[in-house]
């Protein structure tokens, strides 16, 4: 009997790791999911155990300032002096700046990003230069068809 | 009764005589008077003193025997008066011992006193003797109760009736009679018509009401004096007219039709825009066997008639053609109450018996009828006065069924669908087939259907209906009894008619005002295309807030909803999913749930288009965001349904459905695709292609402007491939991007020449795409990024310091290379061209 496959979901909220719970529970799939709600919190849970996928939002609106991945000090100066410019951008963009930081423990463990790629399709090949198994959201993919990705590691 | 008079005096005179001579004995005065014509030829004043003996021993003893002894003495004596008297006291008391001789002698004798009720009375019974024994030719005594009747209505006529005014006591009793009428008491109106009249003998209205009550009641004779009277008072009285003109023509006798059609023409005269007469008069003349007559009418009314009418009357009027050709005299007649038929005579009888108050009358009167009906069972009249006498009695059921066989044999009987029409309606639950032979009433002429129907009609609400019936009334029964309440009725259904008008305008003018207003909401106002195509400015923050609305509704919204469908698409259902479901798009206590985040992000979009002085319309004219509000709304007035599946797990099948195609239909709105298109639509608006050529005209306007030489200006990077370099777009809007620009150009114009790097790059941790513009310069003057932020209110590069900042793009200063001394770089983020 193998494993349950492990799933790090990493989100401000809870939307998304409650979703996934409730849809492994109703189809008696074997998975686990852990949440991290920041960069240290993932960063402490994929040092803790290697995940079969992790699950990334992009935007972290309310994650506190200090919190936020990112120099935002960079930012502030690339925003002309502009700090509430670089934290919003910082947490718009925050699925990124998380993904960026961990690229080096994802080498080859999945990864979602709640990011369509549809009309970006060279980012998402710019991306996966650091994170090769990284993958977008499809059109209209449900949160089953997230967990499908995630469980399948396709 | 000559046999008996034959042997009475035998009888009186065998009679004990007495012991002494007592002249008060009612015996042995009839006995002295026997003594006194014994030989069978007395002398004149013996037979004088007989008749006296007589007369006083009937006074003192009245009897069978001593009236016809007396009336056998009287006619002896030549005394007719006195012997018809006589006969006429012994046929009360035993009438079946009358001939029909002795009642002609009888009529005659009354008719010579004057008293010709009594002569109607005996020559009906001469009639119905000679019909029992089918016997014919009695046509003039037919004639003689009809002019008796007509002379005694006559003689209760006033003189002269005069025009003064009913008094006020008159009108209160005929409205009195009225209010009585409306309640059904036939008898209470009848008195109070009749007491009218006493007070204002000349009172029309009252005469004519009270016909109308006789005639319902079946008093024919009664209902004729008092149509007369009202004829009499108002010789053109129309409505008096035509209501005697039909009772005369249901009578069983030719000069009652005669003077019917008389009537009739006469009311024809008087109103010969009411084509319905003209046809009826042509029906009767054409029954009475005088084609001509009835072409003549039917003519007249040939010109008003409807083409429908036409076509239905188009072979009758061709029979009286082909009559008119055939013959050369009168026909027989075909009328409905053949005064030929021999149920004439009882009826006769019958309709003087029923109109007397005793309820024995009555009884003999109904005896007559049947004698009647057995005689000629199709005998109609007949059939009507016995549903009016049942009626009297109170036997409504009985009433209600001879009426039928009534119209079934002759449906033309207004009088008798009328009749049967007052019944049903008196009856609970009725009403329905009140109302129907009130139609067949209508169909056979009678304008009291007209008046009745108009009632029923305006107690359903069908109020033109209504109206139309009263008008009619108005106009056939101009001057009957319920001229004022149908004018008030008719006046009712106006106003009615008026306020239903009115409230259809109401209704049609709201409904106008609510298709405008549903036109300008679906059409007044900007897309946010069109709104951004004007003022492309207003890309960034619009773009800021697409982006909320992109990440609540259509990421979160769209992985929820697309799993709910998916679920829905499935056997799994929607039960395990709609707890999450309901707190995710509702919200919980704490957060306010994705509907209420997105419909917000909207509200935010349209603040954006107010605060910069456009009218956008968001939710109904633009052709994205409509479909997303109206996924938003949907889902809200999916809320309680979605709630109670969460709680209880179930719902039922009608309502899941409703739920399931509100789940689709924002599923398909919400989604990540929607979130693709509103990207490109603000990207399309805030975003410029930037092309070499352009930028270098861009120079030479300006450096004209500033009345300088252009520097030459050299393409370096994406703007130095051949031929014209390739565009790269950014995300800044064009006006904003030529502002940009000029400012840039401006500050540079005294360098002796210019170069323009254009690289494409990205944002090492986002990946995004980024567009950076370096204008190299050999100014000598210093020149920092601080100095260049430092002066956003000033003009120039602090318009560029502002620009810069507005797009989320960066501006710094970097060295030069060779002769340019530095150069002023910007960057902003660029639009991903498709692979």
């Amino acid at each position: 009997m193998s494993a349950p496959r492990k799933v790090l979901v990493v989100e401000d909220g809870s939307e998304y790791v409650d979703g996934f719970e409730r849809l492994t529970a109703a189809r008696s799939l074997d998975a686990v999911f852990t949440r991290a709600r920041d960069l240290e919190s993932a960063r402490t849970a994929l040092t803790a155990e290697r995940p079969g996928a992790v699950f990334l939002d992009v935007v972290f609106d309310r994650t506190p300032e200090a919190a936020l991945a990112g120099d935002a000090e960079s930012l502030v100066a690339r925003f002309g002096g502009d700090r509430a410019r670089a934290l919003r951008h910082l947490a718009m963009n925050q699925g990124f700046y998380i993904l960026d930081a961990l690229a080096p423990m994802l080498e080859d463990v999945p990864v979602i990003l709640a990011y369509d790629f549809a009309v970006e399709p060279q980012r998402l090949e710019a991306l996966r230069r650091r994170v090769p198994r990284l993958s977008g959201l499809e059109d209209g993919a449900s949160i089953s068809q997230a967990l499908e990705m995630m469980l399948t590691g396709s | 009764m000559r046999l008996l008079q034959a042997i009475l005096p035998a009888v009186l005179a065998a009679s004990p005589r007495p012991a002494t001579d007592c002249a008060d004995d009612s015996a042995s005065l009839a006995s002295q008077a026997e003594r006194l014509v014994a030989s069978g030829a007395p002398a004149a004043e013996d037979l004088a003193e007989a008749r006296d003996f007589v007369r006083r021993a009937r006074l003192a003893s009245p009897s069978l025997a001593l009236a016809l002894r007396g009336a056998d003495l009287a006619a002896l004596a030549g005394d007719t008066d006195d012997e018809a008297r006589l006969l006429e006291i012994a046929a009360k008391e035993a009438p079946e011992l009358l001939s029909p001789a002795e009642r002609l002698v009888l009529a005659r004798q009354a008719e010579a006193r004057g008293d010709r009720r009594s002569a109607i009375l005996q020559y009906g019974h001469v009639l119905t003797a000679l019909q029992r024994r089918a016997r014919s030719g009695a046509d003039w005594i037919g004639e003689s109760i009809r002019r008796l009747d007509a002379e005694d209505e006559a003689r209760k006529l006033p003189v002269r009736p005069g025009f003064a005014p009913p008094s006020a006591e008159a009108r209160r009793a005929f409205a009195d009679g009225k209010t009585a009428l409306r309640r059904g008491a036939n008898e209470a109106a009848r008195e109070a018509f009749r007491r009218a009249l006493r007070l204002s003998p000349g009172y029309s209205e009252a005469a004519l009401a009270l016909g109308g009550v006789e005639e319902r009641n079946g008093r024919t004779a009664d209902a004729a004096a008092a149509y007369r009277t009202a004829l009499a008072a108002e010789p053109d009285g129309f409505e008096a007219l035509v209501s005697l003109s039909n009772l005369l023509w249901n009578e069983p006798d030719r000069p009652a039709k005669e003077e019917s059609l008389a009537l009739l023409d006469r009311a024809v005269a008087l109103r010969p825009e009411l084509p319905r007469l003209q046809r009826e008069a042509a029906n009767r003349w054409a029954a009475w066997g005088d084609p001509a007559r009835a072409l003549e009418r039917l003519d007249g009314w040939w010109a008003f008639a409807a083409p429908g009418e036409r076509a239905d009357a188009a072979s009758f009027r061709e029979r009286l053609r082909a009559r008119l050709v055939r013959s050369s005299g009168p026909e027989p007649a075909t009328l409905g109450s053949d005064p030929a038929s021999p149920a004439v005579g009882a009826f006769r009888l019958a309709q003087v018996y029923a109109g007397r108050p005793d309820s024995r009358d009555w009884d003999a009167a109904e005896a007559e009828l049947a004698e009647a009906e057995r005689l000629d069972p199709g005998f109609v009249p007949g059939l009507e006065l016995s549903a009016a006498l049942r009626e009297r009695r109170g036997d409504l059921s009985g009433a209600e069924e001879v009426l039928k066989r009534a119209v079934a044999i002759d449906p033309s009987r207004a009088a008798a669908w009328e009749r049967l029409a007052e019944l049903l309606g008196r009856q609970t639950g009725r009403g329905h087939d009140a109302e129907t032979a009130w139609e067949h009433a209508d169909q056979a002429g009678s304008r009291e259907a007209l008046f009745a129907l108009a009632r029923i009609a305006s107690g359903e609400g069908r109020s033109s209906a209504a109206a139309s019936l009263y008008r009619r009334y108005l106009a056939e029964a101009a001057g009957g009894v319920h001229a004022e309440e149908a004018q008030a009725g008719l006046d009712r259904e106006e106003r009615r008619q008026e306020t239903l008008r009115g409230a259809a305008l109401g209704v049609a003018t709201c409904a106008l005002l609510a298709a405008g207003l549903w036109w300008a909401r679906r059409r007044m106002g900007l897309t946010l295309e069109e709104w951004l195509k004007r003022d492309p400015g207003a890309t960034r923050d619009a773009r800021s807030v697409a982006g909320r609305l992109s990440h609540e509704a259509f990421k979160h919204g769209g992985l929820l909803l697309g799993e709910a469908v998916e679920r829905l698409n499935s056997r799994e259902g929607l039960a395990e999913a709609a707890p999450l479901l309901v707190e995710r798009l509702y919200g919980t206590p704490d957060t306010p749930g994705l509907v209420a985040e997105a419909r917000r992000a909207l509200f935010d979009l349209e603040a954006v288009a107010r605060r910069r002085g456009a009218r956008v319309n968001l939710r109904f004219k633009d052709v994205l965001l409509s479909r997303v509000s109206k996924s938003l709304e949907n889902l809200d007035r999916a809320a309680p349904d979605l709630r109670h599946y969460a709680e209880k797990g179930s719902l039922p099948p009608r309502r899941l459905e409703k739920l399931s195609r509100a789940l689709r239909q924002a599923a398909s709105a919400l989604s990540p695709r929607t979130a693709q298109l509103l990207t490109a639509s603000l990207d399309v608006a805030g975003s410029t292609e930037a092309r070499f050529e352009r930028l270098a005209s861009l120079l030479a306007s300006v450096a004209r402007e500033n009345d300088a030489a252009a520097p030459p200006l050299a393409g370096l990077g994406l703007f130095a491939e051949a031929p014209e370099g390739r565009p790269v777009r950014v995300r800044v809007p064009e006006g904003d991007w030529a502002t940009l620009w000029r400012n840039l150009f401006a500050n540079a114009l005294q360098a002796p020449r210019l170069a323009l790097l254009a690289e494409e790059r990205r944002d090492p941790v986002t990946g995004q795409a980024l567009a950076r513009f370096v204008l190299f310069d050999g100014d000598p003057r210093l020149l920092t990024a601080e100095m260049i932020r430092g002066r956003a209110a000033e003009r120039g590069l602090g318009v560029v310091a502002d620009l810069v900042r507005r797009w989320d793009g960066l501006v710094e200063v970097t060295p030069g290379t060779g002769e340019f001394t530095k150069g002023v770089a910007v960057e902003f983020a660029a639009v991903e061209e498709a692979a």
